[in-house]
């Protein structure tokens, strides 16, 4: 998907959606959906670190951010948030990152791109850059905008939803 | 979950686990320089990029690349691939639309002399980049937003909790104790 507002609104939606069938997601959580919606764009750090003076760092050894955006680095930054969470939170922690981020991934392996071919999104599983349908580019508005009235759709059904009977 | 087992305290310990995210982060910078060494595999659709070329222009010439750069001349369309300073090419067959300083996307065969002739490309203008970045940070303000109103963080247990349930958590679509809430 385009920008990351269109990224945190899928995961929004997506949060929300499961907040109706999972009775432990509520917002709290959705909140985490949406976090876990960035992960894979942490390679956006290269926009205000140089890579030339990362690249000189580590001299000849080749080194480049791209990666951040493959299935396997962003399994590891998941585990960064997780042992961020209070212990007894691991898993739940666990699963609303890891839905964020699989959104993500997701939607960016729809972008168009002049190859006809989406990145590595399952490395280090496979090198493979599958075929891309090209829906949308990423600095297009539209995708932005579809993402904003779902989600503004769900938001609006998620608080007329009446709470079942107690039975706490 | 937290059980009372030594392993799981010690699991639990601040200092395990920022050895633990130390660890981690040190197996990403691993990852990192290891995908970085990959060579292209175009079967893969892995082709080689502005950074390929620019080690070794040579032994693409004649295959297929996947690079961007941004435009300095429209006629004829030159590129700079890699930033500033970066290597200067040729474009032939760029869309009829590109101007300078537009970011242009292409799949192109690599020529000798710094020549690139495009199978597919597209121009995207630099407003549409800035926006897309503003539009970005507003995203992080939001999610920073939501994650400070509805999580702290615990000294206790050394982490980051939920805050207590609030009218703004409540999942209306759960069962709840309240009655009927007119939101």
């Amino acid at each position: 998907m385009p920008d990351l507002l269109a990224h945190a609104l899928l995961a929004y939606l997506v949060g929300t959606l499961l907040s109706w069938r999972y009775a432990w997601l509520d917002q709290r959580w959705v909140t985490v959906v949406v976090i876990g919606a960035f992960i894979p764009d942490l390679v956006k750090i290269r926009l205000v670190v140089p890579q030339g003076a990362v690249q000189a760092l580590f001299g000849d050894i080749p080194f480049s951010l791209t990666a951040l955006h493959t299935a396997g680095l962003v399994l590891l930054s998941i585990l960064v948030g997780v042992l961020f969470a209070a212990p007894r939170y691991r898993k739940p922690v666990f699963a609303a990152l890891a839905t964020g981020a699989a959104s993500h991934l997701l939607a960016d392996a729809l972008i168009l791109n002049p190859s006809g071919r989406s990145y590595a999104i399952l490395w280090p599983l496979t090198r493979l850059h599958p075929p891309s349908p090209g829906l949308y580019l990423s600095t297009q508005l539209w995708p932005t905008a579809v993402a904003a009235g779902l989600a503004a759709a769900v938001w609006v059904a998620d608080r007329r939803l009446e709470p079942a009977p107690d039975a706490e | 979950m937290t059980g009372r087992s030594g392993f799981a305290r010690l699991a639990g310990s601040p200092t395990v686990r920022v050895v633990a995210i130390l660890l981690v982060l040190g197996a990403q910078v691993g990852m990192l320089s290891w995908y970085a060494s990959l060579d292209p595999a175009p079967e893969a659709g892995d082709y080689p990029g502005g950074y390929d070329l620019q080690r070794n222009y040579e032994r693409w010439i004649g295959e297929r690349a996947s690079l961007a750069g941004t435009v300095t001349d429209t006629d004829p369309v030159r590129i700079e691939v890699g930033g500033a300073g970066g290597r200067t090419m040729v474009v032939e067959g760029a869309p009829p639309d590109a101007e300078v300083n537009d970011k242009l996307r292409l799949f192109a065969t690599v020529r000798p002399d710094d020549r690139l002739e495009v199978i597919e490309a597209f121009a995207i203008p630099p407003g549409e980049q800035r926006h897309m970045y503003f539009v970005s940070f507003l995203a992080g303000l939001w999610a920073l937003w939501r994650l400070l109103r509805h999580w702290r963080f615990d000294l206790q247990t050394w982490g980051l909790v939920p805050r207590a349930e609030t009218e703004s958590t409540v999942d209306h679509g759960a069962r709840s104790q309240t009655g009927s809430d007119d939101a």
